[in-house]
C-alpha cells in the first residue's frame, strides 16, 4: 500500500481546524505511535523521542491532514519510518557496542514480563530475525495494530503479513526449543 | 519426560504472552502533554524565524538586482573605438587613458569584458624607443677614442704599425701568463 491509498482523493469536510485536528490526533494516537516506535527501538527514551519527532513531522505536513482518510494508518506509517531512521542512526553511532549486545534489555517490557532474563533473551532472538520477518512480527505485536494496518505500514499484502508472522514465530519457537534442549543436556 | 508437542505448545503460549507484553508497553505518564508542549514550542519558534528569513531574502534579491543593473551600466560604457595600435608612440598616449584591448570572452553570449587599469602619472609608461637590429647598440665614441680616430685618419701607416705593435705586445703577454701558470705543474711532474 502506498500514501495514495491512505490519503483520500478528496478532502473530507471537517469543521475542526488543523490545529484541533492535530491535538485530537495526539490525544487519540500518541500511545500507538509510542508502541510502534518502541517495537523498533526497544528503549523507552528513544521511543518517546521518536514519538515527538513523528508529531513534529505531522505538524510540518498538517495541511495534508484534512485529506487523510485513515489517519491512524498514516500516523503509523510516519512513526514506523521515524523509528527505522532513528534505529539506523543509533546503530551507526554505537556499532561496536551493538556488535556484542544488539539491544539492551527493554525496561518496560521486561517489567511486564514475569522473567526479565527471558524477556532479554526473546529480544535477542527477535533481533536476530531477518528484517522481512522481524518487521511484521513486531508490528503485529503492537496492541492496536490490525493486520490491515501492518500491511499498509510495511506496504505489503495482508496475506504476506500473516505468513511472515507465522514463519517468524516458527523460527523463534525452534530456537527457544533448541536453547532449552541444550540447557537440559 | 515432557511430550514434545506439549513443550511446543508451552513455548507458543510463552511467546504469545511475551510478544503481547512487548506490544502493550506503556509510556511514561504525560506523554500527550509533552508532545503537545513540544509542538507548541515548535509553533512559537517558527514565526520568530520568519521575519529574519524574509529580511535575508529581501536583501539577497536587492543585491542581485543591484548587481544586474551595475553590470548593465558597465557593459554600456564606451570602450576605446580604435583598435590598439602598436606602432603608435606610447608617449602620445595619456597615462590615465591606458586602455587595454577588448578581451574576447570564451563564452559566445557573454559580452566582451574590458580590462581597465588606472595608472598614476608616475607610473605612466615611458616613451618606447624603436627596437634596434644590433646588440649592444652602438654608443658614441669617447674622448680618447675620438682622438685616436682623428690620429688614424691623419697618419694611417703609423697608426697601423702602432696597432700591430700593441697586438703583438698583448699576444706576448698572454703567452707569458700561460707559461707562468703551467710552470708549477711541470716542476711537480719532474719531482
Amino acid at each position: 500500500m502506498t500514501d495514495e491509498s491512505i490519503l483520500g482523493r478528496e478532502a473530507i469536510p471537517l469543521a475542526q481546524s488543523e490545529e484541533d485536528l492535530l491535538e485530537s490526533l495526539i490525544l487519540e494516537h500518541s500511545r500507538v505511535v509510542y508502541r510502534i516506535a518502541f517495537s523498533v527501538l526497544r528503549q523507552p527514551q528513544e521511543a518517546e523521542d521518536a514519538t515527538q519527532e513523528t508529531f513534529l513531522r505531522v505538524l510540518r505536513y498538517r495541511s495534508k491532514l484534512p485529506f487523510v482518510e485513515d489517519r491512524k494508518a498514516w500516523l503509523a506509517q510516519i512513526a514506523w519510518r521515524v523509528a527505522i531512521d532513528s534505529r539506523r542512526k543509533t546503530i551507526r553511532k554505537r556499532e561496536d557496542e551493538l556488535a556484542e549486545t544488539p539491544y539492551s534489555a527493554p525496561v518496560t517490557s521486561a517489567a511486564a514480563m514475569p522473567d526479565p532474563q527471558q524477556s532479554a533473551m526473546l529480544d535477542r532472538l527477535i533481533d536476530a530475525l531477518p528484517d522481512q520477518l522481524r518487521h511484521p512480527l513486531v508490528l503485529s505485536a503492537v496492541q492496536e495494530m490490525s493486520p490491515r494496518e501492518v500491511a499498509s505500514v510495511l506496504e505489503i499484502s495482508e496475506a504476506a503479513v500473516r505468513s511472515r508472522v507465522f514463519r517468524a514465530k516458527q523460527i523463534l519457537r525452534d530456537r527457544i526449543l533448541g536453547l532449552t534442549t541444550r540447557g537440559k543436556s | 519426560m515432557i511430550d514434545p508437542r506439549e513443550q511446543e505448545q508451552r513455548i507458543d503460549a510463552w511467546l504469545a504472552q511475551a510478544l503481547q507484553a512487548s506490544g502493550s508497553v506503556e509510556p511514561r505518564p504525560g506523554l500527550e502533554q509533552r508532545v503537545l508542549a513540544t509542538l507548541q514550542a515548535e509553533r512559537n519558534r517558527r514565526p520568530a524565524a520568519r521575519p529574519w528569513l524574509w529580511a535575508a531574502g529581501a536583501l539577497a534579491v536587492a543585491l542581485l538586482l543591484f548587481a544586474t543593473i551595475w553590470q548593465g551600466i558597465t557593459a554600456r560604457r564606451p570602450t576605446v573605438d580604435k583598435p590598439f595600435d602598436t606602432t603608435t608612440s606610447a608617449a602620445k598616449m595619456p597615462a590615465t587613458a591606458n586602455v587595454r584591448p577588448v578581451v574576447e570572452s570564451p563564452h559566445r553570449n557573454t559580452p566582451p569584458q574590458v580590462v581597465r587599469k588606472k595608472l598614476s602619472p608616475a607610473a605612466a609608461p615611458k616613451p618606447a624607443e624603436p627596437r634596434l637590429a644590433q646588440f649592444p647598440s652602438p654608443q658614441p665614441l669617447s674622448r680618447e677614442e675620438a682622438g685616436f680616430a682623428q690620429y688614424a685618419a691623419r697618419y694611417p701607416e703609423q697608426a697601423t704599425l702602432m696597432a700591430r705593435e700593441q697586438e703583438q705586445f698583448a699576444r706576448e703577454n698572454r703567452e707569458l701568463e700561460l707559461k707562468l701558470q703551467s710552470t708549477p705543474q711541470l716542476q711537480e711532474s719532474e719531482r
